[in-house]
């Protein structure tokens, strides 16, 4: 009697655990909309809304958010920006990152130097930059997240064997 | 489904054990050497010890000649970041570790790990001293200005008290345990794959 109340009880933990599985699968096909915004230029602060990537098809909508004990929060509906690693339109390294899936950063592995990067910003602009760097990093090098001299977007999500390294994606302001 | 016998179970164990040791021992020899903090080539930090804006470059290992733009940067440790950016946009970034605190032990798990020997480094310009080298690769464009990154960068790592470099590193957001965890992959496998033993364990179990 134990032995089939065992069975049953691994039998329905199993198939929880698949389905959890597949279900993680599914929501990374989604379909991501970004958000309806409506600008407006007469907001103090500039803050990036959107970003596009029209080379590998990325566009995505933009969250700020910041380190919390050491770790960075994720969202699964677009990409996070780090609040204080700079501002638009400023010298500095803007620092945004997004998961690896097809719905949002997935297709980030096929960009090359030389692609452009747009931010649409709250306050109706446009921001273009042109990638400068390309390359798959270790796990813990932070290096990338420096600040610098350039205005400059390092934009980074998952990739190797078990997500065990990071393709980063480095763009630089377009001067005018 | 016929059972297992005893002497069976016992040779899949002992297989199963000894793999483990055999794949395990070289991460754990790896973990436990406690690595300097080369900054990446897409930010670099440092002094620049030499420019090179244009001509012929060699990389360690590699018997190629490049022709492109070469930077050599003395990071605060003493050791060096060479970022070599061809004319074609490839990008070799060379990792130029002083063995001085090495021993031949961990030279060799330097060596499993796709590190070079190079007995004297006055040969590609840097101090008479021998090295550990490694070579890794990105993509650039030659006509970027050298430099991102400021000199005052901190990225250190504290090791734990087991020696493995584990831990946190400093940025200018405080203290991180690396760059962000963006990819879900690890779980989605450890789901399927618990779920796929727990339903093997139930059918084992009315048998």
């Amino acid at each position: 009697m134990f032995k089939k109340f065992l069975s049953a009880l691994f039998f329905i933990s199993g198939i929880f655990l698949i389905s959890l599985g597949f279900v993680d699968l599914a929501k990374r096909q989604g379909i991501i909309t970004p958000e309806e915004v409506i600008p407006s230029p007469s907001l103090a602060t500039e803050e990036p809304l959107l970003i596009f990537l029209p080379k590998v098809g990325i566009k995505l909508p933009i969250y700020p958010t910041e380190i919390k004990d050491r770790k960075w929060p994720t969202t699964e509906s677009g990409v996070s920006y780090i609040k204080d690693s700079g501002r638009l339109g400023v010298s500095g390294n803007l620092v945004m990152y997004g998961h690896n899936w097809k719905n949002l950063l997935g297709s980030l592995k096929n960009s090359k130097v030389g692609d452009t990067l747009d931010i649409f910003s709250n306050q109706n602009k446009n921001h273009s930059y042109v990638i400068k760097y390309v390359a798959t990093v270790d796990a813990k090098d932070v290096s990338i997240l420096a600040d610098t001299s350039s205005e400059r977007i390092t934009l980074y999500t998952c990739t190797g064997l078990l997500d065990s390294q990071r393709f980063v994606v480095v763009a630089e302001r377009i001067k005018s | 489904m016929t059972k297992m016998t005893t002497k069976q179970i016992v040779s899949i164990v002992t297989t199963f054990v000894f793999t483990a040791i055999v794949l395990v021992s070289p991460i754990t020899a790896k973990a436990q050497l406690s690595y300097p903090n080369f900054p990446s080539c897409l930010n670099p930090s440092g002094t620049v010890k030499v420019i090179n804006d244009s001509g012929s470059h060699g990389v360690p290992g590699d018997t190629s000649n490049y022709t492109g733009k070469d930077i050599v940067y003395t990071n605060s440790d003493g050791n060096y970041t060479q970022c070599l950016c061809t004319s074609n946009g490839d990008g070799i970034q060379t990792n130029w570790w002083k063995t001085g605190s090495i021993t031949e032990e961990e030279t060799n798990t330097l060596k499993a790990d796709g590190w070079l020997y190079i007995p004297d480094g006055s040969l590609w310009g840097l101090e008479k001293d021998s090295y550990m080298a490694k070579n890794s690769k990105y993509a650039c464009t030659s006509n970027t200005e050298s430099g991102g990154g400021s000199s005052n960068n901190s990225s250190s790592n504290s090791s734990s008290s087991n020696g493995s470099v584990q831990g946190t590193s400093t940025t200018r957001f405080g203290q991180v345990l690396g760059l962000a965890t963006t990819g879900t992959l690890p779980a989605v496998i450890g789901y399927i794959t618990l779920g796929a033993i727990a339903l093997i364990i139930s059918r084992r179990l009315t048998k």
